[in-house]
């Protein structure tokens, strides 16, 4: 308790509140612009820590964490480009809501569900870090299979428009993502002997072709028969009552655990989390007025209270076992190392406020969303007063840069080019854009875990089925891959007869 | 439904090559490896076909028609969605030559006026405020290297990001 | 609307010129110095060249702003340096994964033909241990082991084809022996690995080890140098060459301009790359990332030597592992 106390003059002083008030809006700034991810946007403050007292560099590598995990979805929400990786699934029914005309309320709920998220994160991490960090061990080749195949089973939810064609993406997601060296024999895969494919096709340029271009090429040739397009006044955040939020409670809840555990584990990072946690949303609201992917409040929910629960997660490992837990724990663990902490086993004995400095930074952070989220909305949201021919160029300009910006590489922005011609006739021909990002986010984690467990357990299978962890894992995705067939079958589960 | 199998050939194409490419793939060297480099891609391969195989059918079977505007010239909206897609593309492929900022001074009011803006003073102004709001924020403060082109407008971009 | 286009452009010619002419002008440096980082950002390399830099600059004179070039497996780094004029304002990181891709005919570019070396900077060591309950005590007791039961001992690294799998191949060649190498995408998953009991040995540079040596969950078994290591927990782990197994090798990182640099300008910069290394700031640096260990400085000539030989042993053994692009 008196390390709390302790905390509190560390996180409370003029000098750590202004930081974190800082670190909170620079990160949602970052966030909000595709291309600058919160990786860079903590790389940009590291040479301000370097002078720093250890609390306050941590304080404010955290603080910009946490806005960078929640600024992600303002973009994703305005032009359907998401402006983090981890915001790809509040596209799905984010931006829908948002050309209703409820920008205001999809925004609003971002934020609150994001600062819900963080909090959750922080206050379980502050009771269980240590335990926690056993799970992040528990998970193995075996288990990262399961987990690789559990986010593909959100494939069930995403898209019912037509099972087959959707099928069909994910295929095509998960071929595209073996393109490159192959990350067990370094075979080089579909290269065809040009080195810009060797890293393979990242999953963020194509994310914003299928989703920003397309959208943009759409609109353009429906522009002049009618203008769909409307334009926005003043963009303003409108705050979720707390009525609507005990209303839905569980999906807050779940979504937050999901983004905790999935945070902690080494190889998953907050994009899989966020799509686990809206697959699940979607699973279990099959019923709900407004369909998921046409605008459903807990589509958006559901993903940033995961990602943003990521971050009290991924710090969890990083501190107590000095592995990181996300790429963006990554820097802050060498930020550690330059301030003279030594993250590992023996950092909370040596520093035993450090926890409780970081919890206290999260949750004031987290607060403070809902001030930042208000700032960047209306400097964003003026872009969004142009008339449509205005406004879609200069999207393509920012998807570009975002593309670009990745690996500060042209190639990045042809791919995004390329998938812009294919999202869009994915959407004429009713394919699935989101089925095919699924298939190339997870790719690698499922075919990469899959032969590595077969290669540890010397050529068997059997490692997937012993190992407890990875057994309730396949179990949970074969009844959810079955599911939908057992409830035809038995006309269990849909209350309205047939499944709309 | 033309348009529809015309697409499905593209993508039935693009497994085989991709099959075929996929055989090709050395075996592993560690013999408990036991898919290896290939097995995934081509397993994918096969089952994508199969799956293609029923979409096909289903088309034949049902001949819904679907309008593709990008790739018909007589439309109006598709002539304009195309241009844009056309100038896009040129963009991208000038932009290692000219640079990030001769492109977008450019690009932005070209494809304003594909899409049907036809306000000189206001296009001008939007373009020159776009670019340098765009190349201030990701040049200069976050330091995003964007494309400098070549010879002289190299040199001349490191004077301004 | 095409006439101020037009207007523009006029200015872009008419003054280009000038500026051009400026560039290539004997006051280097004129403007900032680009350090291309062939990998993404936040990893050791980059943020070693970050911190580096910043005190470099203030011997050169001029700013030094990182780019990352993180494409390709260090390709599209090499190419960006590659396309830029010799003039100085380029300055590339190199680690040993540079004259790995080299000799793995992975690139077009011919890495040592085209860069010259300024200096290299630091040099790492790589350790190898087991978690703490296997029952190798002792590194002869893990060789033994590996003699009798080939490819059965589960050793991670980094990355097919990098320089861990190069490490670990090298070191069980030298020691008689094979073992079965697993990549992983990153240092965090493999850690995880280690300490969750899917592989039976660590290997790692002396930063990350030292964590978990320290933690108690991992015993060090060697340290794959000619000498041992000069820090407390690490003082009876043995050196390979000790051991009588011929194999030294750890990472390092420098810096390297193209060919074809004006020779005063490449003075400018080791002049002050030689400052920034004497700096007391930058041995601050050293300390907390402990790669003070091993002696790191090389001068450039020191430095093209190494580059060739090493090229020679990468060449070598990526050939033996069928590794080398024809």
């Amino acid at each position: 308790m008196e390390h709390l106390f302790e905390a509190f003059g560390a996180v409370f002083n003029p000098l750590s509140a202004a930081l974190v008030i800082v670190g909170t809006v620079f990160g949602m700034i970052c966030g909000t612009l595709p291309g600058v991810s919160t990786s860079l946007a903590i790389i940009l403050c590291l040479p301000f820590t370097y002078t720093m007292d250890p609390a306050s560099a941590v304080v404010l590598l955290i603080s910009v964490y946490v806005g960078g995990a929640c600024g992600g979805s303002i973009a994703a929400i305005l032009i359907k480009t998401p402006g983090t990786p981890e915001a790809v699934a509040t596209t799905f029914d984010g931006y829908p809501m948002a050309r209703k005309g409820d920008v205001g309320k999809a925004l609003g709920l971002a934020v609150t569900a994001s600062s819900f998220g963080t909090i959750f994160s922080a206050a379980v991490m502050l009771v269980a870090a240590p335990l926690l960090a056993k799970i992040a061990l528990t998970f193995q080749s075996a288990e990262y299979f399961g987990l690789g195949l559990l986010g593909l089973s959100c494939i069930t939810s995403i898209s019912a428009k037509d099972e087959a064609k959707a099928f069909l993406s994910v295929i095509l997601g998960l071929l595209i993502s073996t393109v490159g060296i192959d990350t067990i024999d370094g075979t080089e895969r579909f290269t065809f002997g040009e080195p810009f494919l060797l890293n393979g096709i990242n999953y963020i340029p194509v994310m914003i072709g299928a989703f920003a271009v397309a959208e943009v090429i759409r609109n353009i040739e429906e522009y002049r028969l009618r203008d769909t397009t409307k334009t926005v006044g003043t963009v303003s955040i409108k705050l979720m009552k707390f009525a609507e939020m005990l209303r839905m409670w569980a999906t807050f809840v779940k979504a937050s655990i999901i983004g905790v555990v999935v945070g902690i584990i080494p190889a998953a990072g907050g994009s899989i989390s966020s799509l686990i946690a809206y697959g699940e949303a979607a699973r279990s609201n099959k019923n709900d007025p407004i369909p998921f992917g046409e605008g459903n409040p807990r589509g958006i929910i559901a993903p940033e209270a995961a990602n943003n629960a990521g971050v009290g997660g991924s710090l969890v490992p990083t501190m107590v076992l000095g592995i990181p837990g996300s790429p963006v724990t990554a820097v802050i663990m060498a930020a550690f190392i330059i301030v003279g902490l030594r993250p590992g086993p023996l950092l909370l004995r040596d520093q035993p406020v450090l926890l409780n400095t970081i919890f206290l930074g999260l949750i004031f952070s987290a607060l403070l969303l809902f001030l930042g989220g208000r700032f960047v909305t209306q400097q964003f949201g003026h872009i969004l007063k142009l008339p449509y021919p205005l406004l879609a160029p200069l999207i393509i300009v920012l998807g570009l840069v975002g593309a670009y910006s990745l690996e500060n590489s042209i190639y990045a922005v042809f791919v995004m080019f390329i998938f812009g011609l294919i999202g869009y006739l994915f959407d004429k021909f009713q394919y699935s854009n989101p089925a095919l990002i699924l298939g190339l986010i997870l790719g690698e984690l499922v075919e990469n875990s899959l032969r590595k467990q077969i290669i540890i357990a010397d050529g068997s299978f059997s490692g997937f089925f012993e190992r407890p962890v990875s057994l309730v894992i396949l179990i949970i995705v074969l009844l959810i891959f079955a599911w939908p067939m057992i409830a035809r079958l038995t006309g269990i589960g849909s209350p309205r007869g047939k499944k709309g | 439904m033309r348009a529809e199998l015309i697409f499905n050939a593209f993508v039935g194409f693009f497994l085989s090559f991709l099959l075929f490419n996929a055989l090709m793939l050395p075996g592993s060297d560690n013999p408990s490896d036991l898919l290896g480099a290939g097995g995934f891609p081509t397993v994918l391969c096969i089952l994508g076909l199969v799956v293609l195989a029923f979409i096909t059918l289903r088309v034949l079977r049902y001949q819904k028609a679907i309008h593709v505007p990008l790739f018909d010239a007589r439309s109006v909206d598709g002539r304009a969605a195309a241009l844009s897609v056309l100038l896009l593309l040129a963009y991208i492929l000038v932009l290692d030559i000219i640079g990030f900022i001769l492109g977008t001074l450019l690009y932005l009011p070209i494809a304003a006026w594909l899409i049907g803006y036809r306000s000189p003073v206001r296009v001008a102004i939007y373009t020159i405020a776009a670019t340098v709001v765009v190349t201030t924020v990701f040049g200069i403060l976050f330091l995003v290297p964007l494309p400098r082109g070549i010879g002289q407008l190299r040199e001349l971009s490191y004077l301004i990001y | 609307m095409t006439k101020w286009l037009a207007a523009v452009a006029g200015v872009i010619t008419a003054v280009g010129p000038v500026f051009c002419g400026m560039a290539q002008a004997a006051e280097y440096p004129r403007r900032a110095v680009e350090m291309v980082v062939p990998f993404g950002a936040g990893g050791a390399s980059d943020v070693f060249a970050r911190q580096f830099s910043e005190i470099a600059s203030k011997y050169l004179g001029a700013p030094i702003t990182v780019v990352n070039k993180g494409g390709a497996g260090t390709i599209e780094g090499l190419a960006y340096a590659y396309s830029a004029p010799a003039d100085g304002y380029t300055i590339l990181e190199v680690t040993p994964s540079l004259p790995i891709v080299e000799a793995q005919n992975r690139s077009s570019i011919k890495f040592r033909a085209e860069f010259e070396p300024i200096m290299r900077v630091q040099a790492d060591v790589q350790l190898i241990g087991v978690p703490k309950d296997s029952p190798f005590q002792t590194i002869e007791d893990l060789v033994a082991f590996g003699k009798e039961n080939p490819k059965k001992l589960k050793i991670g690294g980094i990355s097919p084809g990098g320089l861990d799998d190069y490490i670990a191949h090298g070191f069980a060649k030298a020691a008689g022996f094979e073992w079965n190498y697993i990549p992983y995408k990153g240092s965090s998953v493999m850690k995880a690995a280690v300490l969750g009991g899917e592989l039976d040995v660590y290997q790692d540079k002396l930063i990350s080890f030292m964590s978990l040596v320290e933690s108690g969950d991992i015993r060090p078994l060697v340290v794959i140098s000619d000498q041992r290591i000069d820090v407390p927990e690490l003082k009876d782990a043995p050196s390979s060459v000790e051991k009588g197994i011929d194999f030294t090798q750890g990472s390092w990182r420098g810096f390297v301009v193209k060919r074809g640099t004006p020779e005063e300008i490449k003075a400018k910069i080791i002049d002050a790359f030689e400052q920034a290394y004497a700096d007391p700031a930058y041995k601050e640096v050293e300390k907390q990332q402990m790669t003070n260990i091993l002696p790191g400085h090389l001068a450039s000539d020191e430095f093209e030597t190494l580059l060739d030989e090493e090229f020679e042993h990468f060449r070598a053994m990526f050939e033996e592992l069928g590794q080398v692009k024809k």
